[in-house]
């Protein structure tokens, strides 16, 4: 009874929104066709005003310059460090003025609303690397067999059908303990969570920091580097999580053989890389072969 | 943040619930004698020298302490796993209420403690269950694990090395403690920015300890509180006579911030690191750091009934507040006043303020101001006698200055604050504007140049000082808590913050007990003036000018709205010749429109119609609005076309206003009220024009009118206005 007076209520409530970054009243949301149009746009664009939304500078799949780490600009740090379990990063926008300012939001001052609207930017990079894996990885599978609208759901770039097939989990850079208690949250894993929930994944911690580092931001590149050293362990269930997920996807090929499983670890920022590429490097020290691939939400 | 819970015996049969952020400092100041006795030699002799710098004998409270230190081996219950901060809080405190007068048997204790315990759990679980849109659930059981265990007291080993080492440790942190407290009085502040203020302060840390040991210390000496920034509280007032009688329905507890008093809807319940469960924080004040409900908050003021040891003979209770002058012979109003250099109708409304708030507050005054005198009146006629601790709300002195704009609020507001200081108290000054707080400052300091003058806005230097006259914005209130003796708020009426409770209970928050509070504007809101108006809330009006000319009455132009002239391209020959008068009399020319999107259009079209006058426009999305302020002030640009930015605050000598689209939704009567306030301001050109410009007389210009009419005859009533000449 309380409930359908509530949302009787609901009705009666004028709809108006606020956007979630300059806190105006949205009179007229982001539609396609209209100018600055972007097909990455159609995720935010129910949460953001006009102005908002085109200002956002995405990272498109055309303007990706450097394939290992996902810049828009050639990138000379892949090229110094040519080997890494990282196999491939991918991010969202790139981190100009606003998007900083967006961060700091989140993580300085602690509005974890801002945690739903970063991981709706992720998610036209989420469904571009999906679809770029599943072509890779996945067109030898036999697509005569399935019924039409499961083919149909399969092609769908990116849905939850591909992610599905393409991940087997997704995981986050943990923070340490001690900033966790003080921050009270832990931002990648907000975002990874949200993420696992929109397309049906599982999201687990796998990993655990072992001690506490300055903060990064205030860091060179060098000492960055040094910081990150045997910074993350696998966590004390890592072992046992990712041996259950081989043993799904063995079960799903039914192809005893390869049981190499994908990773997908998500973080806020990626800057030199050295965080993920250390997260990466923890995480293939198991006897599970992995491939660990990244997307972060910003590309410093 | 987590804390433990525990329980000691105060005197035989009475025990005391507790909740402890530092679990050292707790046991050792109730379980060791030595520690103990150096913590109150330290005390004894700071009330020494307090006695000795106030001339008066300080009556020292003891500090409680467990009785069942000798002989026993069972001296504390103490919960063996930490649990969350608001939790931990919340039941010691009902503990407390429940079981706090009422002698118990030693075996009960425990039982009774798990109880409660439990209890709150269950609320808080239900709580969490209620909210809505929670995609995750996180629940760590583990943090509910309520045991406890029985802790033995350390018997005196007072010759001992190790009792003269915990003796001396006694001394030391309870000094440390002191000038903590010091530093800490009258604020309430989040756990980190405490520990910013006290690093800020130069407090020396004595070896081994922490700042959260000393802010623990201090709160088992009653001195300042510790408690959860986000906490249940009974939800509202209970109103009607009938409710408050039968006591039912109960109220409900709700979340509520103690920094800002935002209730359970702008709360957001996220799973917390910190704590282990789901965990809310205000949204409303997260501006301000982030309040959360295992958030620690420090009160700087001390714990009810231990007032009387606080430190500083300023903070006395208000019992010893001194009546004005007591010693003195009292000085008649007028000479204190005359100084100050005030007009006829300042004086009086200035006088009256003054009176107000130097009254020793009355517990009469106090039923009169509450907001239902009403329902006590039917209640005593059918019978019912309601004691008196239900209406145990603190009490409000308020006092409304209603002066209309330009009549010098600022000077009125000097004589007040100069009453303040010389008692011996603080007083503060919040306007919810930012340029305002910055504008008003030279001004303070130049009017009381021997005093400490604080100024507190988002990023200010002074953020962590202390002084007798602290100006701020309103946000910077959510800082203190019963640290001033007056309050003014300035402008309480601006726009994002009309109606806005948490103004109002920041603003009753910060003022200590007794302490009064000014609320200074030109156009109230409504409940303000009705309550004013029928005499519930004391008040003085100043309805003129300092230059005692009345206030321009508005002329009402019927032309067609601003988006119709934009799109006609023409203007009505009634408001052109206006523009020329005003332009032909030497005026500078406000033009008010309500949209920013006409400003630029309009702009253009007056060019047009207009040569060789300097036009131009400004509204919020414009980077060089100060550069055309000042332009405009020094007479380089005519005509301004603005929005409600300029609407108050600004002072242009010889200005006539135009209001376009008057009627519009966006300007209530207070905001036509204070545009028209921008003409006749100065004393060389009283007599501006006002224009309201609209297809129809609406109520809010109407209502307007009325207003400003109303003051102006007030004004002639009391003989304020200047005699015209030959008359």
């Amino acid at each position: 009874m309380k409930r359908l007076f509530r949302s009787f209520f609901e009705l009666l409530r004028p709809s108006f929104k606020s956007c979630r970054i300059c806190g105006k009243v949205v009179a007229e949301t982001m539609r396609e066709g209209m100018p600055g149009y972007t097909s990455y746009a159609r995720f935010v664009s129910a949460m953001l005003c006009r102005e908002c939304c085109s200002s956002i500078p995405w990272i498109e799949a055309g303007q990706i310059c450097c394939h290992a780490c996902g810049r828009s600009i050639p990138c000379n740090d892949c090229i110094r460090l040519p080997t890494s379990e990282l196999i491939r990063n991918r991010s969202a926008v790139r981190y100009d003025d606003g998007m900083k300012e967006l961060l700091a939001q989140l993580k300085y001052r602690g509005d974890e609303a801002v945690a739903s609207l970063l991981e709706a930017l992720m998610c036209p990079a989420f469904e571009h690397m999906t679809s770029e894996l599943y072509r890779l990885y996945c067109t030898h599978k036999n697509l005569a067999k399935y019924h039409p609208r499961e083919l149909m759901q399969l092609l769908q770039r990116g849905g939850p059908n591909q992610a599905a097939y393409v991940w087997d989990a997704l995981t986050y850079v943990p923070v340490s303990s001690q900033r966790a208690e003080e921050r009270g949250f832990n931002q990648a894993q907000l975002l990874a969570e949200g993420l696992a929930v929109r397309y049906g994944l599982p999201a687990i911690e796998l990993l655990n920091r072992i001690r506490d580092t300055p903060k990064q931001s205030f860091q060179s590149r060098k000492a960055r580097f040094q910081n990150t050293e045997a910074l993350f362990t696998p966590a004390p269930d890592a072992a046992h999580l990712l041996n259950q997920l081989s043993l799904k996807r063995n079960r799903q090929q039914s192809t005893p053989t390869n049981s190499t499983i994908r990773i997908l670890i998500v973080d806020d920022i990626y800057t030199t890389g050295s965080t993920l590429r250390a997260c990466a490097k923890s995480l293939s020290g198991t006897v599970i072969p992995v491939e660990v691939y990244s997307l972060a939400w910003a590309r410093g | 943040m987590k804390a433990w819970i525990y329980a000691v015996q105060l005197e035989s049969g009475i025990w005391q619930a507790g909740a402890s952020i530092h679990s050292e400092v707790t046991q050792l100041y109730w379980l060791d004698e030595d520690f103990w006795d150096g913590v109150m030699r330290r005390e004894v002799r700071f009330n020494k020298e307090l006695e000795k710098a106030a001339d008066c004998s300080v009556d020292s409270v003891p500090f409680p302490r467990s009785d069942c230190l000798q002989n026993e081996h069972q001296a504390m219950c103490w919960g063996r796993s930490s649990q969350p901060l608001g939790i931990a809080v919340e039941a010691a405190e009902r503990w407390n209420e429940k079981y706090g007068s009422r002698r118990l048997e030693k075996q009960q204790i425990k039982p009774l403690l798990k109880q409660m315990l439990e209890h709150v759990w269950n609320e808080h679980r239900a709580r969490e269950m209620k909210e809505k849109n929670r995609k995750v659930t996180f629940f760590n059981d583990d943090a509910r694990c309520m045991e406890f265990s029985w802790l033995a007291a350390g018997q005196a080993e007072s010759g001992s090395e190790r009792g003269l080492l915990r003796h001396a440790q006694g001394q030391v942190w309870a000094a440390a403690a002191d000038a903590a407290v010091l530093v800490l009085q009258g604020r309430a502040l989040l756990h980190s920015e405490a520990h910013d203020l006290l690093a800020a302060a130069g407090a020396a840390l004595p070896a081994g300890a922490s700042w959260d040991a000393l802010l623990q210390l201090a709160a088992h000496q009653g001195r300042l509180r510790l408690c959860s920034a986000i906490a249940a509280a009974a939800a509202g007032r209970r109103r009607g006579a009938l409710v408050r009688a039968l006591a039912w329905p109960r109220p409900r507890r709700d979340c509520r911030c103690k920094r800002c008093g935002s209730g359970a809807a702008r709360m957001r319940r996220t799973p917390c690191a910190a704590c282990g469960r789901m965990c809310a924080y205000c949204e409303a004040c997260l501006g301000m750091g982030r309040a959360r409900e295992c958030g620690l908050l420090v009160l700087g003021s001390p714990a009810p009934g231990r007032e009387p040891a606080t430190a500083v003979p300023v903070a006395a209770s208000p019992a010893a507040w001194p009546a004005p002058h007591a010693d003195q012979t009292p000085i008649p109003l007028a000479d204190r006043l005359r100084h100050w250099g005030l007009s006829p109708a300042q004086l009086a409304a200035a006088g009256e303020a003054l009176r107000y708030i130097e009254a020793a507050p009355s517990p009469l005054a106090a039923a009169d101001s509450r907001p239902f005198p009403c329902y006590q009146k039917i209640a005593a006629r059918i019978g019912l006698h309601l004691s008196r601790s239900t209406y145990a709300e603190p009490e409000h002195r308020e006092f409304l200055l209603w002066a209309v704009t330009g009549a010098g609020k600022t000077e009125m507001i000097f004589p007040l604050i100069e009453s303040t200081l010389q008692r011996g108290g603080r007083a503060l000054l919040a306007t919810p504007r930012r340029d305002v707080v910055l504008e008003l400052d030279p001004r303070i300091r130049k009017a009381f140049p021997g005093r400490s003058v604080v100024t507190l806005y988002g990023g200010s230097s002074q953020r962590w000082e202390a002084g007798e006259i602290t100006l701020s914005t309103t946000h910077q209130l959510f800082r203190f808590e019963a640290a001033f003796e007056l309050v003014i708020i300035d402008e309480l009426d601006a726009f994002p913050y009309l109606g806005d409770e948490q103004l109002y209970f920041a603003a009753r928050k910060v003022s200590k007990p007794g302490g009064a509070r000014v609320l200074l504007s030109a156009t109230p809101p409504e409940d303000l003036q009705r309550a004013a108006n029928r005499g519930n809330l004391a008040h003085a009006r100043v309805p003129v000018r300092y230059h005692r000319h009345p206030l321009p009455v508005p002329v009402l132009l019927r032309i067609p709205g601003t988006a119709e002239l934009i799109s006609r391209q023409a203007i009505p020959v009634k408001l052109i010749q206006a523009l020329r008068k005003s332009l032909n009399r030497e005026a500078q020319l406000f033009v008010f429109v309500a949209k920013i999107r006409h400003v630029e259009p309009l702009c253009q079209l007056l060019r047009g119609l207009l040569k060789n006058v300097m036009i131009d426009g400004t509204s919020s999305a414009d980077a060089e609005r100060t550069e055309k302020v000042q332009r405009f002030r020094k007479r380089e640009i005519r005509l301004l076309i603005t929005t409600t930015i300029l609407e108050r605050g600004v002072t242009v000598p010889r200005s006539d206003v135009f209001i376009m689209d008057a009627g519009a939704g966006l300007f209530d009567a207070a905001s036509l009220v204070q545009m028209a306030g921008r003409a006749g301001r100065s004393g060389d050109d009283p007599f501006g024009n006002v224009y309201f410009c609209s297809p129809d007389k609406t109520r809010s210009q109407a209502s307007a009118v009325r207003q400003i009419m109303t003051m102006n005859r007030y004004a002639r009533k009391h003989g304020y206005l200047l005699r015209k000449e030959g008359s």
